[in-house]
């Protein structure tokens, strides 16, 4: 079956749409990749996706998701030695009691969190200490645990390592990690202020409750070494890069000195609890799904979108790839948005970051695509709480446009100070 | 007389100290209320289904109920007075002040309290001000306290 045909092209998005559905609904409680694998082989036996570009497509994603295993696992670890519990007690000793104050406390440190740790540790590990330390000062926790869950979009701008779509971006962008980061910082500072101030006028109600006394006698001390090791992994990206050092064997370093320590006491149970972290069948997922949206891409479909791409890198070029990201991201979901969009995009870093902005800021909208979205609400529905599209919807569009404006504009001026 | 305390996050205290001045030496049923926000469980549930793939269930159970329940047990114990408690969560097209209102129905007096610590119309939420112009019953309405 020739992919270039309107046949071929439907029977494609058809796969594409299954996987992802079966991805959200996950019948039987069966992993993802149980229906995004056999959905590649699909692809490749009817002849949508040649076998040899299917293998590329396996070796260009296996770096990143190499390192998103390595990620895991190091944030994984730095859970069980208490990093998230301390950070539970600083922000409730920065907060001074105060709403307010704790806003800004989760703020700094979900940015941070998501930034170094990625996306995945502040919503499964941040969010619930978040929520704890809300209750622990007396406050409401609808703000922070806002804050939290939007952050985990917003502030994965930053690094390489923030995000999976920037793994995805970062090896076809031509920069380095460095050089990533640097002209992330602006926008990402820029959204996470604009992102700050929205929270301050959409929860003034909330934030206006009274100022309790923090508790101090629970506080966890310190995990020292666990802090070290995240602050030399860290340092490590940026200065084992020029040597040819990828982030995915700095990301393992940090993990197997984190790891040691049990590894040594108690072998077999953290070997199987190291596995459990890095997730293989996730892994699986991603380059199944890369498949699937090649055969997507090479069709009608993928010759459409490119259509859409800017080729230039005014101030209107990354408006418009930031806003076509966005746009697709809500759509289906910002992982076969990424897929999409990244070759066409990689031949200018200016509209490859802008297309990243895109597709992780725009998911605050809909947070799992709209597509998914109406899904997941019908998998909800017949438990205690069935969620109201509306009002995160509603806290999505006072945010995603200003950050997404904001965010490209310093994009912008950071390229023009630099010359790119 | 019948006395139904609606308690929020961070504000309760205020609302239990005063259900309590006006019951005392009164012939008074105490039913301390809270209603589950349910904007914190959406966003509770949205982040984990936000990571597509990572074999997160389909369902997270969320952690307000046991919130709530300790919420509850601080306010009994603060309370001082035979109560009982009577936690709520909004169904579907339900919101936090109109279960509070619909609560309202079997009581005499509603005891709540401002969001705020200062004086102006921003001391009382929207959801607030809902409960305190449309409750059926009187309403004895209080600043916040820390």
């Amino acid at each position: 079956m020739d992919v270039t045909t309107t046949a071929g092209a439907v029977v494609a998005v058809v796969v594409l749409v299954a996987v992802l559905v079966f991805a959200v609904v996950r019948p039987r409680g069966l992993p993802e990749v149980a229906g995004a694998l056999p959905a590649a082989v699909l692809v490749v036996a009817l002849g949508l996706v040649p076998w040899p570009e299917a293998v590329d497509e396996a070796r260009t994603l296996g770096p990143p998701i190499g390192f998103l295993a390595a990620i895991r696992v190091l944030a994984e670890l730095a859970r069980e030695d208490g990093v998230f519990g301390w950070a539970g007690g600083v922000m409730a000793r920065w907060s001074h009691g105060s709403p307010r104050g704790l806003l800004g406390a989760v703020f700094v440190i979900a940015s941070v969190t998501t930034a170094v740790l990625s996306l995945d540790a502040t919503v499964v590990l941040l969010t619930p200490v978040v929520l704890a330390t809300a209750s622990r000062i007396g406050a409401r926790a609808r703000p922070g645990v806002y804050a939290s869950t939007h952050l985990a979009n917003t502030a994965s701008t930053l690094l390489p390592v923030s995000n999976l779509t920037n793994l995805l971006a970062f090896g076809a962008s031509g920069l380095t990690f460095a050089g990533f980061a640097g002209l992330m910082a602006l926008p990402w500072l820029a959204t996470v202020a604009v992102e700050y101030g929205v929270f301050r006028w959409w929860f003034r109600a909330d934030l206006a409750t009274p100022v309790h006394p923090v508790p101090t006698d629970d506080a966890p001390p310190a995990p020292r070494f666990a802090l070290v090791v995240l602050a030399a992994t860290l340092v490590g990206f940026a200065v084992a890069e020029p040597f040819g050092v990828a982030p995915a064997w700095v990301a393992a370093a940090g993990a197997l000195v984190l790891a040691a320590p049990r590894l040594v006491r108690a072998p077999r149970r953290e070997a199987t609890a190291i596995g459990r972290a890095a997730n293989v069948p996730f892994l699986v997922f991603v380059v199944a799904l890369g498949v699937v949206v090649l055969a997507v891409r090479g069709g009608p479909v993928g010759d459409g979108v490119a259509h859409l791409v800017p080729d230039h890198t005014d101030l209107l070029g990354l408006l418009a790839a930031a806003g076509l990201a966005a746009v697709l991201a809500n759509l289906l979901n910002n992982l076969p948005a990424t897929l999409v969009l990244v070759p066409l995009s990689a031949h200018s870093p200016g509209l490859l970051l802008a297309v990243l902005l895109g597709v992780n800021i725009g998911p605050n909208l809909t947070y799992v695509g709209s597509l998914a979205t109406l899904l997941w609400r019908q998998v909800l529905h017949a438990h205690d709480h069935t969620p109201s599209a509306g009002r995160f919807v509603r806290l999505g569009l006072a945010t995603v446009p200003a950050c997404l404006l904001v965010g490209v504009a310093a994009l912008w001026v950071g390229l023009k100070v630099t010359g790119r | 007389m019948r006395v139904l305390v609606w308690l929020t996050e961070g504000t309760w205290e205020a609302s239990v100290d005063a259900a309590r001045e006006l019951s005392q030496g009164r012939d008074a049923e105490i039913v301390l209320l809270h209603v589950d926000d349910a904007a914190t469980a959406d966003a509770w549930l949205a982040g984990p289904a936000g990571l597509l793939g990572r074999g997160r269930p389909a369902v997270v159970e969320t952690p307000l109920h046991e919130a709530t329940a300790q919420l509850l047990d601080a306010a009994q114990a603060r309370l001082g007075l035979p109560s009982r408690t009577d936690s709520r969560s909004p169904r579907e097209h339900e919101r936090v002040e109109t279960v509070v209102v619909e609560a309202c129905r079997d009581a005499d007096v509603l005891v709540c309290s401002r969001d705020g610590d200062r004086p102006g119309p921003h001391s009382l939420a929207p959801p607030t001000r809902f409960v305190v112009d449309h409750a059926p019953c009187d309403v004895v309405l209080v600043w916040a306290r820390g």
